[in-house]
């Protein structure tokens, strides 16, 4: 579904430059690959998304504690990326950094400097249009559309992620 | 275009479906069974009571063997060098309105002292739980202390990341694809303890009954008074 919102608002070039990129390069590639940008935004919006709904969907089942299993672990890896940890061969894809965005507080052990809060999902959707090719053109969109709204902990965030 | 070469491209065209038939209709997917079992991991705590001190010791332990039968008892698993994606998600039960799952993150809240694997805060409620595998068990063991008051929960969670290995194999297949359902943590033998506090601090209120269908009882509510 998130691929799916993503695609009505990017439209049939950046989809099928989308497509090209994954099968020439047998899957993501690497954080050093050309046109990874457009893969760490958008497959970040995808795991994001999917979490954020997820999370929404089993919470509302406030009797059953499989549900709430299930709704905490999502919550879970949204926070737990760690953008240092090059062990995980998609590191680089800043999975946590849209929900950074919108939440509060983390522990400095995770390494990401997470001061940022005032965001929401639809500000971060925005700012994935056509012309967003990169995760700093994302951070670069983003403050501009949302005059500079904590500019100095977004700059944090995303320097934090690795970009 | 002569009937020959009708009749020819016709015979082509049978050979082609006839052989797409026998694709379709191949034993290679009867060869191989496809499992999907449930697992339940034993968590521990220590002292089990309700309201706890500033400065108390909670005495976490885990330890459970390799090989697991699954909830059901129908079959064992093999699970070497496995990734559980064990995690805890501690916090506060401070909104009515809100499920378990809502209520805000407070894992600051802990100092953790590992002594063996270890519990490493990721986020505002969530932590890793790292298990030391021995070669025939996966361990835990460490303590968490109070540093302040509330009412807050630890939830002891796992994401089974892959297929595992079945040991004791249906005959009868080529291939044995060990799969792994939904799955969860069973803290102090699944017993239900302190659980009249998810529905006296949140919106959740859990059946634990027998016949309810939820099996997860992966959680140790608990109170932190002066």
């Amino acid at each position: 579904m998130a691929h799916n919102t993503h695609y009505t608002l990017v439209g049939n070039n950046y989809w099928a430059d989308y497509i090209s990129y994954i099968v020439s390069n047998g899957g993501y590639g690497f954080k050093n690959s050309l046109g990874s940008g457009r893969i760490a935004v958008a497959e970040a919006w995808g795991a994001y998304i999917g979490g954020l709904y997820g999370s929404m969907y089993y919470g509302s089942f406030t009797g059953n504690s499989n549900a709430q299993f299930v709704y905490n672990n999502l919550l879970n890896n949204l926070e737990s990326q760690k953008p240092s940890d090059t062990s995980n061969s998609n590191y680089w894809i800043p999975k946590g950094l849209y929900y950074d965005l919108t939440d509060t507080g983390e522990p400095s052990s995770t390494g990401v400097v997470d001061n940022a809060n005032l965001y929401t999902p639809a500000m971060i959707f925005q700012s994935l249009n056509s012309g967003v090719l990169t995760v700093g053109q994302f951070k670069t969109d983003l403050l501009a559309r949302q005059n500079n709204l904590q500019s100095t902990q977004v700059n944090q965030l995303v320097q934090s992620y690795g970009y | 275009m002569g009937t020959s070469k009708i009749t020819k491209k016709a015979g082509q065209i049978a050979q082609l479906l006839f052989s797409l038939m026998l694709a379709s209709f191949s034993c290679a997917d009867e060869d191989t069974l496809y499992l999907s079992k449930e697992f339940q991991l034993p968590v521990e705590v220590m002292p089990k009571k309700e309201i706890y001190k500033v400065g108390d010791t909670i005495i976490v332990n885990i330890n459970f063997s390799k090989i697991l039968s699954d909830r059901e008892n129908t079959i064992t698993y093999l699970f070497e060098e496995y990734d559980f994606g064990t995690s805890v998600r501690i916090v506060e039960l401070i909104d009515k309105s809100l499920p378990l799952g809502g209520q805000p993150g407070a894992i600051e809240s802990f100092q953790f002292i590992n002594q063996i694997g270890g519990i490493y805060p990721f986020g505002s409620g969530g932590g890793e739980l790292e298990l030391v595998f021995t070669g025939e068990n996966y361990v835990f063991s460490g303590k968490m202390i109070v540093k302040r008051l509330g009412v807050f929960n630890i939830s002891f969670l796992c994401d089974f990341s892959k297929p595992a290995i079945a040991v004791d194999t249906p005959s009868g297949y080529k291939n044995i694809v060990a799969g792994v359902g939904p799955s969860f943590t069973l803290v102090n033998s699944g017993i239900p303890f302190n659980y009249h506090l998810f529905p006296k601090y949140t919106a959740s209120q859990f059946d634990t009954s027998d016949n309810s269908g939820s099996q997860a009882r992966s959680f140790f509510p608990f109170v932190v008074e002066e």
